[in-house]
């Protein structure tokens, strides 16, 4: 298994036009995954680390620490998100108001044994659900979350514990 | 560890596990990528040329400063220069441009004409069709809407010829023009609905900067961007037309202040071109459009089609010349 640190030299040492496909090649699948994770919706995930590829470009150079450029990217991706979810409160209240649901149908009906647990991790608000993805799929510690989230190690407790409440109180009720 | 904790770290390892990405870099990606590093590039020579500038004119004038008396007004109280600013200026773009126009619509309204001005979605549908020359037949509706009692509203809306000539689904995000509503005079059930905003997916305006809001009388305004999609035939224009009474933002005048901007080729066509410094008044609004052009000699004349349109709105610096 290579380390991201090893990965990360490799990029180091092709040219700097070839260290984005490098990069891409060894960090957009699991970051796909993690933005997947936080939107629940594959193609907006792809979107969103394509853009995040696209703003970490120009700071390459500024990558000292071999191991930063996952870090960077988590962190862009998961701010990202964080916009996306902003620019569509306004799309969804319109189409809340027009009683149609864009994004609920976009979203294909997945038969999955676990659609219950998706679909109450789906229901925590954004930034629940930010932090206890970072801490349950990626396992990062509070530290590191609240790193990536440029929040108070507390309000990563807090919002994970919160979060994990309404995800027992969603799958017990069955919603 | 709880069994929700446990079935949790199951479900996302196991959704995780099942998106298959393409780890190719998509072209699309590398050339945004050398583009925004290209245009950061650009953007700091200038600001180390704006700091190399403002340090030699800093200089110059304390050198100045020492050898001439205090005779020059305060940068805070200009007597000979300075700006007029509209304090607080109206936010209409159509159908009226200015607070009398507006109070005379509602006048017409309350004894009983138009009364389709106190539906934001109604005044939504009219903006589409006499401003872009959009079909009745072609507009994709809100098939239901709650009413609506607060002051401002959004409206998306879609054109169903556009999409499927584009290839798109019917309600494709990037092709809705999202028109912004807003009650500017009386409020409630009995006030009228102005466009305050029009925003198309398919531009992206990246000059005037979205942090811009002041035009400078005199001043030519550069104009860039790109579009997402342009039709066979189609062209992207722009204009800067002074609000007033009378200005109208329908195509199908003659329109001596639209300029037909020059285009680059590829999947993301870019556009750039410089509107000359023609507005008045107060306020201004830049208009960019993607058109479909039966026109002569750059000017879009009637019959066009608006397939994409963005509107923008600025208050007019007057710098009085010392």
């Amino acid at each position: 298994v290579r380390t991201i640190a090893q990965t990360t030299q490799e990029g180091r040492e092709v040219s700097e036009g070839g260290r984005l496909e490098v990069l891409y090649r060894l960090h957009a699948a699991d970051a796909v995954r993690l933005a997947y994770l936080l939107t629940g919706d594959r193609a907006v995930a792809e979107d969103l680390v394509q853009e995040a590829f696209v703003r970490l470009y120009g700071r390459f150079r500024d990558l000292r620490d071999p191991g930063a450029f996952d870090w960077y990217l988590r962190r862009t991706v998961v701010n990202l998100v964080r916009s996306h979810f902003r620019r569509a409160r306004v799309e969804r209240s319109y189409l809340e108001r027009h009683g149609r649901d864009q994004a609920r149908d976009a979203q294909a009906p997945d038969p999955g044994p676990r659609d219950e647990m998706w679909r109450a991790l789906q229901r925590l608000p954004e930034r629940q659900r930010t932090a206890v993805v970072l801490r349950y799929y990626e396992d990062l510690s509070e530290a590191r979350t609240a790193e990536v989230m440029a929040c108070p190690v507390g309000t990563v407790k807090s919002l994970v514990s919160r979060g994990m409440d309404r995800l027992r109180e969603l799958v017990s009720r069955g919603d | 560890v709880t069994e929700v904790d446990t079935e949790l770290k199951e479900m996302l390892q196991g959704r995780a596990d099942a998106v298959q990405v393409q780890t190719e870099l998509p072209r699309a990606v590398r050339r945004r990528a050398r583009r925004r590093r290209a245009l950061k590039a650009g953007a700091g020579a200038l600001t180390a040329a704006a700091v190399v500038a403002g340090a030699f004119v800093g200089i110059h004038a304390a050198v100045d400063h020492r050898a001439t008396p205090l005779t020059t007004p305060s940068p805070t109280t200009p007597a000979t220069g300075g700006t007029a600013v509209s304090p607080s200026p109206f936010l209409g773009i159509w159908p009226e441009a200015d607070a009398q126009a507006l109070e005379a619509a509602q006048a017409a309204v309350d004894q009983g004409g138009e009364s389709r001005r106190l539906d934001p979605v109604d005044v939504a549908l009219q903006f589409v069709r006499s401003v872009m020359g959009w079909d009745q037949t072609d507009i994709e509706i809100p098939l239901e809407r709650a009413g609506s009692t607060d002051t401002h509203d959004i409206v998306a809306l879609w054109n169903r010829a556009i999409t499927a000539r584009a290839g798109v689904a019917p309600r494709d995000t990037a092709f809705a023009t999202t028109i912004t509503l807003d009650q500017l005079g009386r409020t409630g059930p009995g006030g009228i609905w102005s466009v305050t905003g029009v925003e198309s997916g398919l531009i992206d305006l990246q000059c005037p900067s979205p942090r811009q809001d002041v035009l400078v009388v005199g001043i030519s305004q550069r104009v860039c961007g790109t579009v997402d999609w342009l039709p066979r035939g189609g062209a992207v224009d722009a204009a800067l037309i002074s609000a007033s009474a009378d200005s109208r933002l329908e195509p199908g005048e003659v329109d001596p202040w639209v300029l037909e901007l020059p285009l680059s080729a590829g999947p993301e066509p870019r556009f750039s071109g410089i509107l000359p410094p023609t507005v008045v008044g107060r306020r201004a609004f830049l208009v960019v459009r993607v058109v479909t052009v039966p026109r002569t000699s750059g000017v879009i004349t009637p019959g066009s089609v608006t397939q994409a349109m963005t509107v923008r709105t600025y208050e007019v610096e007057h710098r009085h010349q010392g």
